[in-house]
C-alpha cells in the first residue's frame, strides 16, 4: 500500500493549508471583479443609455448643436469597459460621451472646499451620473444633495439610494436587472420622465 | 512522424457526396443559443434589457436546474480553470463519474459502475455525433479531441437516457457541445510544454462571412511521454502524438432556420506495450503502437416551424481507423436523425424521432485477434417519442416516453422512461424517474476471438464471442433534489437503485466464451455543492458513493465477470475544487480528487491534486503552469486489459494563450 494513513493526514493539511491560504488572499482581494459581473454592467450600460430616450432635459440644460450628452460614471473600479459600447452612440441626435470619476470617496468637503467645488461642478456637466461602487455613503449624500436642482440624473445600485435623494436605483431581481424610480427628486431636478417609462419601474416614489 | 500513410482521397470525396444529400440536428435537445460576450445590448429596447440575465450561465443553469435527471454541466471557465488538457481529465470534474488512466494514452471513463478498458454502458457525443465504438463497446478516448477554448459546455447525465439516446446510454450520457461559429470570432493561439506534456500548440481563427454565416478552422497537435510500469518502474511504451484539424460553419436566416456545417480529421500515434500469444504457441512483448485516424463530418439543419414547434434533421458520416501490430480495423458510421417537437396544447409538448445507423467495419486479425466474420454490415433504426405533460403549470410536470429500435444482434428493442418533476417554487426541484435501458453486444462481444496463451501442454487459454448474446438490460430507480440557497449556493443530490439483468459472463474455462449469465443490483448517491464563497472565490465539491452486488445464475461456471464488475469501480469518491481570482488578473486554482480503492485490480485509494496558476497579462494574453498530481510522483488508477498498464506521473507544464 502506497498510501498510508499518515500520508493521507499529511497531504489533508497540505491541502487545508492551500485552502486557508486561498480564503485569506480571497478576501485580501475581495474587490476584483469576474466576468459575470462585467456583463450585469454592459447590461447596465446599456440601460443608462436607454434612459435617455425616456427623459426630457430642461432645454437649457440640452446640449448645443456639437456639444455631447454626458454620461458620468462614479468608481467604476475595473468596470469602466463595461460601460465602453456607450462612446459615440447618438441619441436624440447628440452624440454620448462618457466621463469617468473615481477617487470622490476620499474627499472630504469640509477639509478642501475648493477641490470639492472643483469636483461638484465636473459633475453637473453631466446628465447621467451613475453611482457604480461608492463605499462613502455620507459623501455620495452629499454629492446629490450638491447636484440637486441641476438636472443630473443620479442613478445608483444601493439600498435606500433612492431615500437618501437619488432619482432611479437599479435592483436585481431573479437574475434580471429592474429599476425603481424616485419621482419626487426627479422633478426637483426638473427632470420629465416619460409615463411609458414609468410604468416600467417595479416602484414609484410620488 | 507516423508509421503509416494512408489515402484519405476516396473517403473525403465521398464525405462530400453525402454532405450535399444530406443535413442535419442533435439528437440533442436543443438549446437556445445563448447570448455571448459580444453581444450587443445597446440593440435592445428597455423593454427587452428588462429580460435580459445578468449571468450568462443562469438562462443554462435554470434549464439544468428544472431537469429530470442527474445532470452535471462542466463550463468552458470549469475546463480552462482546471489546467486539463484532454476531455477525459476534464470529467474528473463531475461528481460520480470515475475517470481511470490506465496508461498515457488510455482512459477507462464510466458513471455508476462497470468501469472497463472501454466502459461499455457509456455514451459519448460530440457536438450529437456519438463517438461510442461499435466495435468494442465503449469509448477510444485518444480518437476525442476538440479545441478546449472552443467547447461551451460538457453535458454529464448520470443514469439511463435510452430513451432520447437510444441504445448503450446504459449508466450515463456525455454531451461535449462546442459552441457555435459566432461566438468564436477572431484568433485564438496557444502553446506550450513541460513535463509528460512534451509539447502542445493549437491555432483556431474564426471569421464572419457575412450577416448570416459565420465560420471557423482550427488545428492542435500534442507529444506526450509515456508512463511508468508499474511492475519494474520502467518508462512505459505509451507516448503518444496527434495531429487534428477541422472546421465550422453556422448559418442562420432570422431565428428560423439554422444549418451547421463541421468536421473534423485526425491522425495520431498511441504508443502500447502488449503481451501477445503466437500460433507457434510463444508470449511475446511486442511494441505495439496504434495508428489511429478518422475524419467525420456533420450537417445539421434546425427549423422552427412555429412559436411551439420545431425540427432538426442531422447527418453525420464518421470513419475511425486504428492499426496495430494484433488488429487493423476501419469503422465507418453513416448516421441519420431527424427530431420534431412541438406543443399540442397547454399539457402536451411532444418530441418524437426517427434515426437510422449503418454501421460497416472492416477488421485483419492476427492469430491472437480475430473477428468471423472479418467485415460486416450493421442497419439500426429507431423512433422515439416523448411527451412533457405538464399537470400543474410550474410546479407539476409528468414525462413520459420510449424508444423503439431494431438492430442485428438482438431484434428489436424498447427503452421506455417516465419522470416526474416538481418545483414548489424557483430554487428547489425535486424530481423521480424509472427508466429501461439496454447495451445491445458489441461486435467483439458478438464475433471476437482473442487467443491470450497457447503454450503446450495447457490448454489454449482463450475467449470467442458469441451469437446467442442478448441484450444487457437496466431497470433504474432514482430520485433527485436541487436546491439553491441565497444567491451563492447550489446543493444537488441524488440516489439511484438499479437492477441489472443478462449482464455478460464468461462461460467456460480453458477456451471461454461469453453469455448472459449475471444479474446484478447497484445503488449509491452522488451530491455536488457549489458555494460562491466570495466575488471572486469559488469552491465546488462533490461526493460520490456506490455498492455493486453481482450474482451468477446458477447455471454459470466462471466467477470472472462477477469480480471484475463489483470491484472495477470505487465505493467512495470525492472532490474539492477551488477557483480563485486574485488582483492583477492572477488566477489560482486547485483540484483534490481523492478515489477509493479498486478491489479487482488492486488498485489502491489514491489523491490526486491538480495545481494552477494563471495571469491575464493584459487583454489579449494569459500565461498559465499547472502541475497534476503534486502530491506524488506517480500512481495506479486502474488497470487495462489489452496493454499493459503504466501509472500515472506528476505532469508540470506551462501554458500561453493568446487571442486576437
Amino acid at each position: 500500500m502506497k498510501l498510508k494513513n499518515l500520508i493521507v493526514k499529511n497531504k489533508v493539511y497540505i491541502l487545508l493549508l492551500i485552502l486557508i491560504l486561498a480564503a485569506v488572499s480571497s478576501v485580501i482581494a475581495d474587490t476584483k471583479t469576474g466576468a459575470a459581473a462585467s456583463r450585469e454592467y454592459r447590461i447596465k450600460a446599456a440601460f443608462l443609455y436607454n434612459f435617455i430616450k425616456f427623459i426630457d432635459w430642461p432645454q437649457e440644460k440640452m446640449p448645443d448643436n456639437d456639444e455631447p450628452i454626458i454620461i458620468g460614471i462614479v468608481e467604476s473600479e475595473d468596470f469602466i469597459k463595461a460601460f465602453d459600447p456607450i462612446k459615440n452612440k447618438k441619441v436624440k441626435g447628440k452624440k454620448v460621451i462618457l466621463r469617468k470619476f473615481d477617487k470622490l470617496g476620499e474627499m472630504d468637503e469640509n477639509k478642501d472646499q475648493s477641490q470639492w467645488r472643483h469636483k461638484i461642478a465636473a459633475l453637473k456637466e453631466c446628465h447621467i451620473l451613475f453611482f457604480c461602487h461608492f463605499a462613502n455613503k455620507k459623501t455620495q449624500n452629499q454629492i446629490i444633495k450638491d447636484l440637486s436642482g441641476f438636472s443630473v440624473l443620479t442613478v445608483g445600485q444601493a439600498d435606500g439610494f433612492l431615500e437618501s435623494g437619488g432619482n432611479i436605483n437599479f435592483i436585481k431581481e431573479r437574475q434580471k436587472v429592474r429599476f425603481e424610480i424616485n419621482l419626487k427628486t426627479s422633478k426637483q431636478n426638473e427632470l420629465k420622465i416619460k409615463s411609458r417609462f414609468l410604468k416600467l419601474a417595479i416602484r414609484v416614489i410620488k | 512522424m507516423f508509421g503509416r500513410i494512408y489515402s484519405l482521397k476516396w473517403e473525403l470525396v465521398l464525405a462530400v457526396l453525402l454532405l450535399l444529400l444530406g443535413s442535419g440536428p442533435p439528437a440533442v435537445a436543443a438549446y437556445d443559443p445563448e447570448p455571448n460576450e459580444t453581444e450587443d445590448f445597446f440593440e435592445l429596447s428597455i423593454e427587452e434589457l428588462m429580460k435580459v440575465e445578468v449571468t450568462i450561465t443562469s438562462k443554462k443553469d435554470g434549464k439544468m436546474f428544472e431537469t429530470p435527471s442527474a445532470v452535471y454541466v462542466l463550463t468552458r471557465e470549469d475546463i480552462r480553470r482546471s489546467g486539463v488538457t484532454n476531455i477525459p481529465d476534464a470529467l474528473r470534474m463531475v461528481p460520480g463519474i470515475q475517470v481511470g488512466n490506465f496508461n498515457a494514452n488510455k482512459w477507462a471513463v464510466s458513471a455508476r459502475g462497470f468501469n472497463s478498458e472501454f466502459g461499455d454502458k457509456l455514451l459519448v457525443l460530440i457536438d450529437g455525433r456519438s463517438v461510442y465504438t461499435p466495435l468494442f463497446a465503449g469509448v477510444y478516448w485518444d480518437e476525442q479531441d476538440v479545441i478546449l477554448e472552443d467547447i461551451e459546455r460538457i453535458e454529464v447525465v448520470k443514469g439511463p437516457g435510452g430513451t432520447l439516446w437510444g441504445s448503450n446510454a446504459v449508466n450515463g450520457i456525455i454531451n461535449i457541445v462546442t459552441m457555435d461559429a459566432k461566438k468564436t470570432q477572431g484568433t485564438i493561439i496557444t502553446g506550450g510544454g513541460g513535463i509528460e506534456e512534451r509539447a502542445f500548440t493549437s491555432f483556431r481563427h474564426g471569421l464572419k462571412l457575412n450577416d448570416k454565416s459565420y465560420g471557423r478552422i482550427y488545428s492542435k497537435y500534442y507529444n506526450r511521454d509515456g508512463g511508468i510500469y508499474t511492475a519494474n518502474g520502467g518508462v512505459g511504451a505509451d507516448d503518444s502524438e496527434k495531429l487534428q484539424s477541422g472546421f465550422r460553419f453556422d448559418w442562420e436566416e432570422s431565428d428560423i432556420d439554422h444549418i451547421t456545417l463541421q468536421g473534423d480529421a485526425y491522425h495520431g500515434r498511441s504508443g502500447r506495450n502488449s503481451t501477445e500469444a503466437t500460433a507457434a504457441g510463444n508470449i511475446t512483448n511486442k511494441d505495439d503502437s496504434e495508428n489511429i485516424r478518422g475524419p467525420n463530418v456533420l450537417s445539421r439543419w434546425n427549423r422552427k416551424l412555429s412559436e411551439t414547434s420545431d425540427m432538426s434533421l442531422q447527418f453525420y458520416y464518421d470513419r475511425s481507423a486504428r492499426y496495430s501490430f494484433v488488429l487493423e480495423h476501419t469503422i465507418d458510421i453513416f448516421d441519420l436523425d431527424f427530431q420534431h417537437r412541438f406543443k399540442l396544447n397547454q399539457q402536451h409538448n411532444f418530441v418524437w424521432g426517427l434515426g437510422y445507423r449503418d454501421i460497416r467495419d472492416n477488421t485483419s486479425g492476427t492469430f491472437a485477434i480475430n473477428f468471423f466474420p472479418q467485415d460486416r454490415l450493421d442497419k439500426i433504426f429507431s423512433a422515439f417519442v416523448q411527451d412533457e405533460i405538464t399537470i400543474t403549470e410550474n410546479l407539476l410536470k409528468f414525462i413520459i416516453g420510449s424508444k423503439f429500435e431494431r438492430n442485428n444482434y438482438t431484434g428489436y428493442e424498447y427503452q421506455p422512461s417516465m419522470r416526474l418533476l416538481w418545483t414548489p417554487n424557483k430554487n428547489n426541484t425535486i424530481w423521480a424517474a424509472f427508466t429501461r435501458a439496454v447495451q445491445i453486444p458489441a461486435r467483439s462481444q458478438s464475433d471476437m476471438v482473442n487467443i491470450f496463451s497457447n503454450i503446450p501442454p495447457f490448454v489454449q487459454l482463450s475467449i470467442s464471442g458469441s451469437d446467442d448474446l442478448q441484450s444487457q438490460e437496466l431497470k433504474a430507480y432514482e430520485i433527485g433534489y436541487r436546491t439553491k440557497v441565497g444567491d451563492r449556493m447550489l446543493f444537488d443530490i441524488t440516489a439511484f437503485y438499479n437492477e441489472y439483468d443478462h449482464l455478460f459472463s464468461i462461460e467456460g474455462s480453458g477456451a471461454t466464451t461469453f453469455d448472459n449469465k449475471i444479474y446484478a443490483e447497484t445503488y449509491g448517491t452522488e451530491f455536488a455543492a457549489h458555494l460562491q464563497a466570495t466575488r471572486n472565490w469559488k469552491l465546488i465539491a462533490g461526493y460520490s458513493f456506490l455498492q455493486i452486488q453481482a450474482h451468477r445464475k446458477s447455471s454459470s461456471t466462471s466467477m470472472a465477470k462477477e469480480v471484475e464488475y463489483e470491484g472495477n469501480s470505487p465505493h467512495n469518491m470525492f472532490q474539492l475544487r477551488s477557483l480563485l481570482d486574485l488582483p492583477c488578473g492572477l488566477e489560482f486554482d486547485t483540484s483534490f480528487y481523492y478515489v477509493d480503492n479498486l478491489p479487482n485490480n488492486q488498485v489502491p485509494q489514491y489523491i490526486r491534486m491538480d495545481v494552477r496558476l494563471g495571469w491575464k497579462v493584459g487583454d489579449n494574453l494569459e500565461v498559465s503552469v499547472a502541475v497534476q498530481n503534486l502530491l506524488d510522483r506517480e500512481h495506479r488508477e486502474f488497470m487495462g486489459t489489452s496493454s499493459n498498464t503504466t501509472e500515472s506521473q506528476r505532469v508540470i507544464y506551462a501554458k500561453l494563450t493568446w487571442r486576437f
